[in-house]
């Protein structure tokens, strides 16, 4: 759970974060979804958060076995 | 970086010689783009989204950046780029919140901020406290770069800092957040090409990433250290310190970066910059700041290398790279010091025209009057920081700095933070948030096991440099919220445009009107001088409207056709009455002077608002 926590802490108070952003911008209409370009952004924010989560589980969970430096 | 002696041959000198001489020179060439004080502090809010991304990156590529990371990625391996990773998740927050505040609303400086959101207190206790901050950060840079010129060429730490302070000194006096800009340009893809090429060179000498992968020890294959170890380096320590108090701080408080975002040609370009510069210019510069200490180690455990962490990208550097191209290392090193220090003087330089000089030694002065103010600021900052090298070598008063930084930041971030986010937090709590934190934090100094150990998760004094930060968001925090509760919020009506939920009102006092947020295309017109066109305004055809979805009196943007110019020659105009037919633009010679465009020449206009 020390490797876990991390990811957890990192993402979980990012999400948090994230959202907070995403709720400010929304009231008040500032950041209308209707908008085409709006959808977009909202995509790759979702996208940057998935890709860094997904960066972070592969350096915790399969980069570290390859410890003979043999990759699959 | 205590190696004995110097590293460098006669052509490293002559590169890093090289390398000064051709950045000072670059800088001056835009001296004639600075006309206004708008120009001077916000390179007149007409750069694209990929220059002002490079220029971030270099300026957050700092000092002592590929030595201080390449030692922890020497000690503790992949894990020393946790801090480039935890920007992403303040981007909807800083997009979506602050750059439309701080860019509709037109405030220049964060204590500007602190008066028009809470109250005049609130303000001149952020300028102290900003201004203490970055002059002292301008001086550490200085001694910084003085020491690693002193380690790798053999200068006395008091030259290499003068002559570092001289030569960014002259290109801010003259060129301004303009010079700041292309400069920053230049040494963030020379930091990037210097420290990816390091890269590829370990990987080139060992065969492979595979080889070098399998010569670092277990530990230093995962992304993160463990969650409460070790103390000094742990990753709750490292993510309160970077990823909540000093990122919170670099998106909101700091001077330099405002005003890197208000050099934006618009707000929507924001959206494009940040990716471009957090999602993968950031990921870039970490691997090119740590790659040093990653390859040091396998050289070390492959029996080719002796050195310790604080040496380890220099000596790895110094093996694999020939001389000459040793010299290019040591440029890129010196670029990551000049593009802070370049930001911070031009900072220092904002804060005080805005914040001392015109609200209390002279008012209501010509714009002529404020930009001889702000240039002869830039070299007083210059010179001040310069100054501070012999005090700032004193091991007690770099500590002395590093506390009162630790002090004052968690504060500043929580009010802004609250002040953006709460519509009910209060000017008093404001104040009270920025006064009372800091105190707090300044007693976790004297008392540190009674408060910092409250919130250390169990790590000891070994963690207190990092856990203070937790301690002082939070005290911070309980700060504000606690006499908020007790005090009067300003009504709505004063803080339209300054919280989240009146960004719009924001976009309509910008523009003067209803903002039109419909997407449009960029449309390619032929400039047609014309004296008879009121200034600041242009005329095209209703079909160039359409293709922009722009109607009369909404906010355009005209700029050079060839992209590579960043929107260096542009200018901001509004929207006239449409002329019948054809694909040409009437403007002003005013206007048309700023940008350099001549008649018959074929620009690309597009709509901002």
């Amino acid at each position: 759970m020390a490797r876990v926590w991390p990811i957890i802490c990192q993402f979980g108070v990012g999400a948090a974060l994230c959202l907070l952003g995403i709720v400010c911008g929304v009231r008040g209409r500032y950041f209308d979804l209707r908008l085409p370009e709006d959808r977009r952004f909202l995509a790759v924010v979702i996208a940057g958060f998935l890709g860094l989560l997904a960066l972070a589980i592969f350096f915790t969970f399969v980069a570290p076995s390859w410890s003979n430096g043999v990759m699959p | 970086m205590i190696l004995a002696q110097a590293l460098g041959e006669n052509l490293d000198y002559a590169v890093m010689f090289g390398y000064f001489i051709a950045i000072m020179g670059f800088g001056l060439c835009f001296s004639r783009y600075n006309k206004t004080t708008k120009d001077y502090f916000f390179g007149g809010q007409r750069f694209s989204w990929w220059l002002i991304a490079f220029s971030c990156i270099a300026t957050l590529v700092g000092s002592y950046s590929f030595i201080k990371y390449s030692a922890a990625g020497f000690t503790y391996g992949i894990s020393s780029t946790q801090t480039y990773f935890n920007d992403w998740f303040w981007v909807p927050l800083l997009v979506l919140v602050w750059i439309p505040i701080v860019y509709y609303r037109r405030i220049q400086s964060i204590p500007e901020y602190m008066e028009v959101r809470f109250n005049k207190a609130t303000r001149v206790a952020a300028t102290v406290i900003i201004l203490l901050y970055i002059v002292g950060y301008i001086g550490i840079n200085l001694v910084t770069l003085g020491q690693a010129l002193h380690t790798l060429l053999g200068w006395k730490v008091m030259t290499g800092a003068a002559v570092t302070a001289v030569a960014v000194a002259i290109y801010v006096y003259a060129g301004g957040q303009t010079a700041v800009i292309m400069t920053d340009l230049a040494q963030g893809i020379i930091l990037l090409i210097a420290g990816l090429g390091l890269f590829v060179g370990g990987i080139y000498h060992f065969g492979g990433f595979g080889d070098i992968w399998a010569l670092l020890p277990q530990s230093h294959k995962y992304a993160f250290s463990e969650f409460a170890n070790p103390p000094e380096f742990s990753f709750i320590g490292i993510y309160v310190q970077d990823a909540l108090a000093n990122t919170g701080a670099l998106m909101l408080m700091h001077q330099g970066f405002i005003m890197r975002f208000l050099s934006l040609k618009s707000v929507h370009d924001s959206r494009r910059m940040v990716v471009a510069w957090i999602l993968i210019l950031t990921p870039l510069a970490a691997i090119a700041t740590s790659c040093g200490g990653w390859i040091a180690k396998a050289l070390v455990n492959s029996g080719e290398l002796q050195t310790s962490a604080g040496d380890s990208f220099v000596k790895a550097a110094h093996l694999l790279c020939r001389p000459g191209v040793f010299g290019f290392i040591l440029a890129a090193l010196t670029a990551a010091l000049m593009s802070t220090a370049d930001s911070l003087i031009n900072a220092t330089s904002a804060i005080f025209v805005n914040d001392i000089w015109r609200p209390y030694i002279k008012r209501n002065a010509t714009d002529k009057h404020y930009l001889i103010v702000a240039r002869i600021t830039s070299l007083a900052a210059a010179g001040l920081g310069l100054a501070l090298v012999p005090v700032f070598m004193q091991k007690t008063l770099y500590s002395a700095h590093g506390m009162f930084t630790a002090a004052v930041t968690p504060p500043v971030v929580v009010a802004i933070f609250l002040g953006i986010t709460w519509r009910r937090f209060t000017p008093w709590a404001a104040f009270a948030t920025v006064i009372g934190g800091a105190l707090l934090v300044g007693a976790s100094f004297f008392w540190p096991d009674a408060l910092v150990g409250l919130v250390d998760f169990g790590m000891g004094p070994d963690s207190y440099d990092f856990m203070r930060a937790l301690f002082g968001l939070i005290a911070s925090a309980v700060v504000g919220v606690a006499v908020t509760f007790v005090t009067r919020p300003k009504p709505i009506e004063q803080i339209k445009g300054l919280v989240a939920g009146t960004q719009l009102d924001a976009m309509r006092e910008y523009k003067g009107g209803e903002p039109n947020r419909r997407p449009g295309s960029i449309a390619r017109v032929v400039v047609r001088l014309d004296p008879a066109v009121p200034e600041g305004t242009v005329m095209v055809s209703r079909k160039n409207l359409d293709t922009m979805s722009a109607e009369p009196g909404d906010l355009l943007y005209a700029n050079h056709a060839r992209w590579i110019y960043g929107g260096l020659r542009s200018v901001h105009v509004k929207a006239g009455p449409p002329l019948a037919d054809g694909d040409e633009i009437r403007m002003n010679p005013a206007d048309a002077e700023i940008p350099r465009f001549s008649e018959g020449q074929q620009i690309t206009l597009e709509k901002i608002l």
